[in-house]
C-alpha cells in the first residue's frame, strides 16, 4: 500500500470518528462509541507507523503486545494523570504520553478516562474540537517515537543533536523538562509535525498552517532556564538559547557527574565525548567530520541533493562540537591541531564555521520577529520589535480588545499579557523571579 | 558500525526527516537562509 492508499483510509476512519462525536455525544458506558475511538485511534496509529515505511511491528489486534511490536499503544484507564500532576506539581492532565525508559521497548500510553471526559461535552462545537485534540495528541506522542528513533541512528545532524541532549537533560537534571516545557525543542518539533500531519490528514486548516510556522519558530529560537548556585552558593537563574544550556548541562552531567547509562540514552552524544567521559579533542572532531565527510561524499546509494543534505546536517553538527573544543583549547592543544591540519584549512574552516552561525543567527533573528508580530483581530498590524524599546504602555493600550491575536493565535486579555510579558523578559532575559 | 547498518541507518533517518521536513515551515526557513544569503551577496 502507498503512503497515499494509506491517507485515503486515515481520513475516512478520521471522518467517521469526528462526525460520530460531533453528533453523539459519550453516555457512560456506551461500549459503541469506546470501540470506535479505540478502533481509530489504533487504526491511525498503525496507518502512521506504516507510513514511516521503517518495517516496524505493530499487530492492531495487541496494542498492547509489547513483546512482538516495536512500539506499545496502551490505553490506560488510571493512573496517567495523577502520575502527570504530582510531576508538574498542577493539575496538569493531558491526553497521554511517551514513554521511554530506554531498556524495554517504548510506548505511547493514552488516559482513556480523559479521552472519554473530553467526548462527554454538551456543547457539539467543544465535542468535536476535543475529538480533534485526541487525535493531534496521538499524532504529538507518535512524533516523539520519531525523535527517538532519529536518535537511534547516530546520523550526524544537529537536529538528532538536540533532541539527544533534551531527552538527556530531561531525563537527569530534576524538573528541567516541567520548568522548560512550553519550550521545550522535542515539544515544539512534536507539535510542528503533528499540526503539519492534522493538516493533512483534516484537509487544508489555516489554523494548523500557521500553527505549524510558530512552533518551526519556536523550536528554531527557544530558550531555557534553570536554577543553579553561584560561586559563592548563591541560588542563580541561568537563561540561554537551548543549545547554550543544554550543552553546559550535557558536559556536567558526562564530565563531572560521569552518569553511566548516559550513551544509551544519547548515543550520539560519542560524537561529541569518550565513552570514559572526557570530551574529544579538537583534533579527534576534526578528524572524524573530515572522515565522515569523506564517506557521505563517496555515498552512491542516494541522490544528489540527499547527499548535500546529509553532508550540510554533518557539518552543522561538527561545527557546534568544534566550537565548543575550541572554547577551552590550550595553546599546546592548538598548536597541535595547526601541525596536524595545516593553518591554511583550519582557517578555512574557521571562516565556514563562522559563515554558518551568522547564518543560523540571522535565520534566528527573522524567526523571532515573524513570531512576535502583533496584530490585533481586527487586521490592525502593530509591529513589536521587543528588543528595540517599544514601550509597553501601547500594549497596554491595545489590549483593551478583547481577543488578541499573536502570530495567528488568539488570545484572552490575561492570557495575552502574560505571553507578551513573557516574550519581553525572555528577550531581555530577565529571570522568573525578578519579572 | 558495518557498511551495510550505516547505509539502512542512514536510509531510515533519511526517511523520517523527509516526511517531516518538506513542508510549510521548512519551506520558510529555506526562504530564510536564502534570504540572508542574497543580502551577504549584495553587500
Amino acid at each position: 500500500m502507498t503512503i497515499e492508499e494509506r491517507r485515503e483510509i486515515e481520513k475516512k476512519e478520521v471522518k467517521k470518528y469526528l462526525e460520530y462525536f460531533k453528533n453523539n455525544k459519550y453516555e457512560e458506558n456506551n461500549k459503541e462509541a469506546i470501540s470506535l475511538l479505540l478502533n481509530t485511534l489504533t487504526k491511525v496509529f498503525k496507518l502512521e507507523l506504516d507510513n514511516m515505511e521503517l518495517g516496524l511491528k505493530f499487530n492492531e489486534e495487541k496494542p498492547y503486545d509489547i513483546e512482538n511490536n516495536d512500539i506499545g499503544l496502551y490505553f490506560l484507564s488510571q493512573g496517567y494523570n495523577e502520575k502527570e500532576a504530582k510531576r508538574f506539581g498542577d493539575n496538569r492532565r493531558q491526553v497521554g504520553g511517551f514513554v521511554c525508559d530506554f531498556e524495554g521497548k517504548p510506548h505511547i500510553d493514552l488516559d482513556i478516562n480523559y479521552l472519554l471526559e473530553g467526548l462527554k461535552v454538551e456543547d457539539e462545537d467543544i465535542r468535536l474540537e476535543n475529538a480533534q485534540h485526541i487525535l493531534f495528541s496521538l499524532l504529538h506522542e507518535m512524533r516523539h517515537y520519531k525523535q527517538y528513533l532519529m536518535t537511534r541512528y547516530c546520523i550526524s545532524s544537529r537536529e538528532a543533536m538536540t533532541f539527544s541532549k533534551d531527552y538527556a537533560v530531561n531525563c537527569f537534571i530534576n524538573k528541567f523538562y516541567e520548568n522548560n516545557y512550553k519550550d521545550s525543542a522535542i515539544e515544539n518539533d512534536a507539535n510542528e509535525s503533528a499540526s503539519k500531519l492534522f493538516q493533512e490528514i483534516l484537509g487544508e486548516d489555516d489554523f494548523f498552517s500557521q500553527a505549524n510556522t510558530l512552533y518551526k519558530s519556536k523550536f528554531n529560537t527557544s530558550k531555557y532556564r534553570y536554577s543553579a548556585l553561584d560561586e559563592n552558593g548563591k541560588p542563580i537563574n541561568v537563561i540561554g538559547y537551548k543549545e547554550e544550556i543544554t550543552d553546559h548541562l550535557v558536559e556536567f552531567l558526562v564530565c563531572k557527574e560521569k552518569i553511566k547509562n548516559i550513551f544509551d540514552i544519547a548515543p550520539i552524544l560519542l560524537k561529541e565525548y569518550n565513552e570514559d567521559f572526557t570530551r574529544k579533542t579538537t583534533s579527534e572532531v576534526i578528524s572524524n567530520m573530515k572522515s565522515e565527510l569523506n564517506f557521505l561524499s563517496r555515498i552512491d546509494f542516494l541522490e544528489e541533493d540527499k547527499k548535500q543534505k546529509l553532508i550540510r546536517d554533518s557539518k552543522e553538527m561538527y561545527y557546534d562540537i568544534i566550537f565548543r573544543t575550541f572554547e577551552c583549547i590550550t595553546e599546546e592543544e592548538y598548536d597541535k591541531v595547526i601541525r596536524e591540519f595545516g593553518e591554511n584549512e583550519i582557517i578555512e574552516l574557521i571562516e565556514e564555521m563562522i559563515d554558518s552561525f551568522e547564518e543560523r543567527r540571522e535565520m534566528q533573528l527573522d524567526l523571532i520577529n515573524k513570531m512576535f508580530r502583533i496584530r490585533t483581530k481586527t487586521g490592525n498590524i502593530i509591529p513589536v520589535e521587543f528588543a528595540s524599546g517599544k514601550s509597553y504602555k501601547e500594549l497596554l493600550i491595545d489590549s483593551e480588545q478583547e481577543k488578541y491575536q499573536l502570530e495567528d493565535f488568539y488570545y484572552g486579555k490575561e492570557d495575552f499579557l502574560y505571553v507578551i510579558k513573557d516574550c519581553i523578559c525572555r528577550d531581555m532575559d530577565i529571570d522568573e523571579q525578578n519579572r | 558500525m558495518t557498511k551495510e547498518q550505516a547505509k539502512k541507518n542512514i536510509e531510515n533517518f533519511l526517511k523520517l526527516q523527509e516526511s517531516y521536513y518538506s513542508d510549510e515551515s521548512e519551506k520558510m526557513i529555506e526562504e530564510i537562509y536564502n534570504e540572508i544569503k542574497r543580502k551577504k551577496n549584495v553587500k
